[in-house]
């Protein structure tokens, strides 16, 4: 299973996209806002979808800067974080985190409260 | 003048609540109008959406509105308005209507044990805390219990803090910084357990508030430094600046997305809180900088206090505080056998330390447990 981002068009009808979806075994992870949605599925959940009008699209990879939303303050954050997640940077230093590994404990850092 | 705020024709009997759609999801509109409403003596009292709301107002506070708002908001209705409703927004339209139905006020007369105390038959309490600050929250009656366990769907508030000064605000790529790091912590956590078919629907605020950083703290207790810039953050989303308005914008984004549960996460940047991140029901804290840990931590150890939003309980000691192997946590009353204090080796897990792992433990503590392996975890059997 793979996480992807779906993105609906305004119009377009998200009852039957999601009952596609999870008809193929895909399911929902995460929404922001009405039409951009984080969902896990594999390569027969976005054939699927890719096919349907109701979309814009499903990216496994960043979303291209013209399919950003103009009027969704949480969906635009959503799709800019995702395209942030696809960075190298973003893996690079997730993989170099301070502290990866150690107990929340440890003396070298501040705990949590 | 026509009016600048959308009133459908259904509307409750004779109450001066006001059904308010704005013309568009521009955060700072929506902050003009919840400004407008308290300025005229009003209160927002429900929120769905970044363009529908409700709110009392005064017998004059409608010509009022429209007066002040003129030429900022253009004729609309709801029917009209210039873009399709999101599902909450639309949700809260219907609901009004719904209200104004004579089946509703039939049902709602004739309910079931009406008048009849909470206290011969409570609603759900909040589980045990562990250590967390929950004591300090001040506020009346017992409220609901909003992350029982972590199976279905959840509405996550989340909600930027911006001071007056540029060290207390978010840049553009810090706030995106956050956002991802909540989508990977929180969808890695999703991918965990099939069977509890976790969906995160979000709520975000980008919210500035005039709280200088070097305010003086009545105390030096997670409620002093905290109250301050949360209490300005929740007056300018419209409810009340206390802990209660907390409580009530859970409960509200609850109903607005149509979830199981919900939660909310105050991120700052530079204030002087508590702890660099903390946690108790119903709202998490998280300090941009996250201690020594730094932003590129911020999905693990909100990932961690989400663990203790939903009954998880620490898993590691310090010289201060030591985790109590055999205490029980979480719906399923578990308990706490991956505490480092405990005779058994300890695993590499979530609310142990900063690893993407988790224990069976704390698997029990979240609700996922299949004790009769049919499939269906415990707490829903």
């Amino acid at each position: 299973m793979e996480e992807m981002l779906l993105l609906l068009r305004e119009d377009g009808d998200a009852s039957h996209v999601l009952n596609t979806l999870h008809g193929r075994g895909g399911r929902v992870l995460q929404r922001y806002g009405r039409n951009v949605i984080v969902i896990e599925g594999d390569e027969r959940v976005k054939s699927t979808l890719a096919d349907t009008s109701d979309i814009i699209g499903v990216y496994t990879s960043e979303v291209p800067e013209g399919q950003m939303p103009t009027n969704d303050f949480s969906g635009s954050l959503g799709i800019s974080a995702w395209n942030l997640r696809q960075s190298e940077n973003y893996a690079r230093t997730k993989a170099n985190r301070p502290g990866q590994g150690l107990s929340w404990g440890d003396p070298a850092f501040e705990r949590e409260g | 003048m026509d009016s600048g705020v959308a009133v459908p024709t259904a509307q409750p009997d004779s109450s001066v609540e006001q059904l308010i759609v704005l013309p568009s999801p521009d955060p700072s509109l929506f902050e003009e109008t919840v400004a407008v409403i308290n300025e005229l003596g009003g209160r927002v009292s429900q929120v769905y959406g970044p363009r529908v709301l409700l709110a009392n107002l005064p017998d004059e506070g409608r010509e009022g509105l429209d007066q002040a708002l003129e030429g900022i908001f253009p004729p609309q209705g709801a029917e009209g308005a210039p873009f399709p409703m999101a599902v909450g927004e639309s949700l809260g339209i219907d609901a009004w209507n719904l209200r104004a139905s004579p089946e509703f006020t039939e049902a709602k007369g004739q309910r079931p044990r009406v008048g009849v105390s909470w206290a011969e038959d409570p609603p759900d309490l909040p589980e045990e805390e562990g250590e967390t600050p929950e004591s300090e929250a001040p506020f009346g009656a017992p409220p609901p219990n909003t992350s029982k366990f972590l199976i279905g769907s959840v509405a996550v508030g989340l909600i930027l803090v911006n001071g007056p000064t540029p060290a207390l605000q978010f840049t553009g790529n810090e706030r995106t910084k956050v956002i991802a790091e909540v989508q990977d912590g929180l969808g890695w956590l999703a991918a965990q357990e099939p069977r509890a078919n976790i969906t995160w629907v979000y709520d975000i605020r980008d919210v500035n508030v005039v709280v200088p950083a070097n305010f003086q703290p009545e105390n030096n207790s997670y409620e002093a430094k905290e109250a301050p810039w949360r209490n300005a953050a929740m007056a300018q989303l419209g409810f009340s600046a206390s802990f209660q308005g907390v409580w009530d914008y859970v409960l509200a984004i609850r109903q607005q997305y149509q979830t199981d549960w919900a939660y909310v996460a105050f991120f700052t940047k530079g204030y002087p809180i508590h702890h660099f991140a903390y946690a108790s029901k119903p709202r998490l804290v998280m300090d941009y900088f996250n201690g020594g840990w730094g932003p590129d931590s911020i999905a693990e150890v909100f990932t961690h206090e989400t663990g203790h939003i939903f009954g998880c309980p620490d898993e590691y000691s310090t010289v201060t505080k030591l985790c109590q192997c055999n205490t029980q946590y979480g719906f399923l009353k578990e308990i706490n056998g991956n505490c480092d204090q405990c005779p058994t080796p300890q695993i590499n897990c979530l609310m142990g330390a900063n690893e993407r792992a988790l224990c069976n433990y704390t698997r029990i503590h979240f609700g996922w447990r299949d004790s009769d392996g049919d499939g269906i975890l415990d707490p829903l059997s």
